[in-house]
């Protein structure tokens, strides 16, 4: 295995991390929305059980953003500009959830903290939203010029199968959400997660036939004549996944279900990945002009010394967060509300 | 295109000043913060365990606005700098991806422990948990500055076929700029720090709340506002200073205003700019100093503003401006804050009410200065993004229109405008809640 390769794998492990992590504060933010009006209390709940992380976990997507920097340059430039407004409203929706925490607690009216909690939830809905919008548009391919840099309109990234991966992102990352709160959500607000499990889960499983009908006639090669064993695998894992988090959640089993909802994000990105290996920015209307691993990365002197930082600061990082989740739990900080 | 670099250039003005006025504070605060907690935990004094949640709370606010317009700046370098980003990806990349798994990962990991472990978890990983913070937005302190170091004094690199590939990474990283940079803008946001504490402690005194807290905390306050003062103006100012001259002769012809090329040039102690050619008005200069100051030689010669044609030099008034008020301010916090600590002979801050209104009064000026130093540092590196190697003209993306960037240059400037405003509210009314009064037994 080349080092490109590697650096793909490694890329590929942080985005799923991010997505394994943030995705579960942005998906408890978009169920935000479906609280009942008069149901404070589940709003509260829901804003506790992610205080004490959603900060770290979002530092796996600045990670995501340094690495893909530094070791595909020209990948990074052309997928931030080809996507400009996108992006910003990104950042922007970032903004507006990192502060509606805060802001929240500041008052006690009524009609003030709807406010923020609407803003909350609106704005996780939108990242996630934008997370499919900008994936779809990366699987149909984009039209690039000889710089690699995309020669398109705002307008048209957004088409159909686009607000279909943003709707099957919003599912899935919903139901994972779903999943992390009946983990640490006490008895009354037990009923209503089930509910939304439940729904999340038929929303994910149907969105997710269409979306992998559709992306596997936009694979470039032939995925099932060429790397037949590992594409069993994923899907299994994928099909296994989805068929198991339903049985463990009729059971309220919810860290069995959090752990198949892990696999289940796992085998959604390793999927895309193995579709689109070596493809990082595909030209739909020019193969040639595409942005591969190969012709994207950075040197490999340059790839040597990331590697060689990631190897030391990842594990520590891993090991340092994995001890500080065991040691605080959401659960019963409801009351602290420190903001 | 033009427009679109132009545009491009407000929108990153706009979004780093901001960010920075929340980066200033957290950075200031949280050292202020983990020299307060660790007296709570060595004395087990509750009035300074009261004072360290008090500033807790006041950091975890300002760490949130910190963290979410930070956010933005790594992105926007490929949103609206993709020409730059390819070209210099090879290297740049490298420090951003290490500040974020060496630095933000341990600020906000443990933070989670300070602020949720409160009143659960033993003391000493309490108090673990803050050094780990300090030291984890320390650490992204330095990697930021190690990138933007490079930018302004780069190394280690070569060029190949249109781009810049990695040579020496420990050159990339050690530049000739990052320590004197480093430990110039550590203590920068120390100062502001300390003088924001200060004047809030002030405030408190003023309003009589929670007054044993708020006095001991300003003590500790003014005294660490006084030595960071002096320890900026020397050694860090003038090594900062110094740096710049050996490193970049057009900020530093622009910024001390060197319009000719002269022997023994004169060190500038006031002047008003003019425009067109650059010159100063109104001036008072002390001859010979310059050349001394700059390279502790009265005969090394120090390159003026005639040597360079006008496309070579930075835009002039902005530049100049923005160091000397930094410098001037500079000199003030030595001065508030030297006779802050000599008024704490017998306890006399407390009698001066003016002087603690003026403490209140100060709190926005320490981030003013941090912000003209950085005009200074960004504007006079102009116009190279890169010193020497890459125009700022050409480091723009080139497939984002300038509508595109209009677009997000309103939507940024008012959405900041705003949570600037929210976050000064946030501040205003924690404050105006006070500490926890010390009778209140729960918590610790």
């Amino acid at each position: 295995m080349d080092l490109n390769t590697v650096w793909y794998f490694i890329i590929g492990i942080v985005l799923t991390g991010y997505l394994i992590l943030d995705g579960y504060n942005l998906g408890i933010g978009i169920l935000s929305l479906f609280t009942p009006n008069e149901k404070d209390e589940y709003r509260k709940q829901l804003l506790a059980i992610i205080g004490p992380h959603w900060d770290g976990n979002e530092v796996w997507l600045i990670v995501f953003g340094g690495l893909l920097f530094a070791v595909f340059p020209p990948v990074y430039a052309a997928l931030l500009s080809a996507f400009y407004l996108q992006f910003i409203v990104l950042l922007l929706a970032f903004i507006f959830r990192g502060i509606s925490i805060p802001m929240r607690d500041r008052y006690e009216t009524i009609s003030w903290k709807k406010f923020w909690d609407l803003c909350f939830g609106l704005s996780s809905f939108v990242i996630v939203l934008l997370f499919g919008i900008i994936a779809a548009n990366l699987i149909r391919g984009i039209p690039l010029n000889e710089n690699g840099m995309m020669k398109a309109g705002f307008l048209m990234t957004l088409n159909p199968f686009a607000f279909l991966m943003g709707f099957f992102a919003a599912a899935l990352l919903s139901l994972h959400g779903a999943i992390y709160a009946g983990i640490h959500g006490n008895s009354d607000i037990r009923r209503f997660i089930f509910i939304m499990t439940c729904i999340a889960w038929a929303f994910t499983l149907v969105l997710a036939i269409l979306a992998e009908i559709i992306i596997f006639n936009y694979a470039p090669g032939n995925v099932v004549k060429d790397n037949p064993v590992l594409f069993t695998i994923f899907l299994l894992l994928l099909i296994g996944s989805i068929a198991y988090i339903l049985r463990s959640a009729m059971f309220s089993r919810y860290l069995r279900a959090f752990f198949a909802s892990i696999i289940l994000i796992a085998s959604v990105v390793s999927l895309l990945c193995l579709y689109f290996f070596p493809y990082l920015l595909r030209c739909g209307a020019d193969p040639s002009k595409s942005l591969t691993i190969y012709n994207a990365g950075a040197t490999a002197p340059a790839m040597i010394v990331i590697l060689i930082l990631t190897a030391i600061a990842m594990p520590i990082v891993i090991g340092y967060s994995i001890y500080v989740h065991f040691k605080l739990k959401p659960s019963g900080l409801v009351q602290s509300g420190y903001y | 295109m033009t427009d679109a670099v132009l545009l491009s250039r407000w929108q990153f003005a706009v979004t780093i000043c901001v960010h920075f006025l929340f980066v200033t504070l957290s950075l200031g605060i949280i050292w202020l913060l983990f020299a307060v907690e660790t007296i709570a935990w060595r004395t087990k004094d509750r009035v300074w365990e009261k004072a360290g949640r008090f500033f807790g709370r006041i950091f975890i606010i300002t760490f949130v606005f910190g963290a979410v317009t930070g956010l933005v700046m790594e992105f926007q370098f490929g949103t609206n700098w993709a020409a730059f980003s390819d070209f210099a990806g090879d290297v740049f990349g490298t420090p951003l991806a290490a500040e974020g798994m060496f630095s933000f990962f341990l600020e906000s990991v443990f933070l989670g422990i300070y602020i949720f472990g409160r009143n659960k978890l033993p003391k000493g990983l309490l108090w673990f948990s803050i050094l780990m913070v300090t030291l984890g937005a320390t650490f992204s302190a330095f990697w930021i500055l190690v990138a933007n170091s490079w930018m302004n004094t780069p190394d280690g690199f070569l060029i190949s076929q249109g781009k810049i590939i990695l040579n020496d990474f420990s050159k990339v990283i050690f530049t000739k700029s990052i320590w004197p940079r480093f430990f110039h803008t550590m203590d920068a946001v120390i100062i502001s720090g300390a003088l924001f504490m200060a004047g809030i402690c002030a405030y408190l005194c003023l309003k009589n709340r929670e007054i044993q807290i708020a006095r001991k905390t300003l003590k500790l306050a003014i005294v660490v506002g006084f030595i960071t003062s002096v320890l900026e103006l020397y050694p860090f100012g003038d090594w900062s200073a110094r740096q710049v001259a050996a490193t970049q002769p057009t900020k530093f012809a622009v910024i001390e205003s060197v319009e000719k090329t002269q022997k023994r040039e004169p060190l500038v102690i006031f002047g008003v700019p003019v425009e067109n050619p650059p010159h100063l008005i109104y001036d008072i200069r002390v001859p010979g100093l310059l050349n001394w100051m700059a390279f502790r030689n009265i005969d090394t010669q120090v390159k003026g503003m005639d040597q360079y044609t006008p496309e070579e030099l930075p835009p002039y008034t902005l530049t100049f401006v923005s160091f000397h008020l930094m410098v001037g301010l500079g000199l003030l916090f030595i001065i508030i804050s030297g006779f802050g600590t000599l008024l704490l002979y017998k306890e006399l801050i407390f009698r001066f009410k003016w002087f603690l209104v003026l403490l209140v009064l100060n709190i926005p000026l320490p981030l003013i200065a941090c912000q003209l130093g950085w005009i200074t540092t960004e504007v006079g590196r102009q116009p190279w993004i890169i010193y020497g190697v890459l125009k700022t003209s050409q480091a723009a993306s080139i497939n984002v229109s300038a509508q595109e960037v209009l677009i997000s240059l309103i939507l940024f400037s008012f959405l900041y405008f705003i949570i600037t405003a929210f976050y000064i509210f946030l501040i205003v009314s924690q404050v105006r809640r006070g500490p926890e009064p010390l009778g209140n037994l729960q918590g610790y």
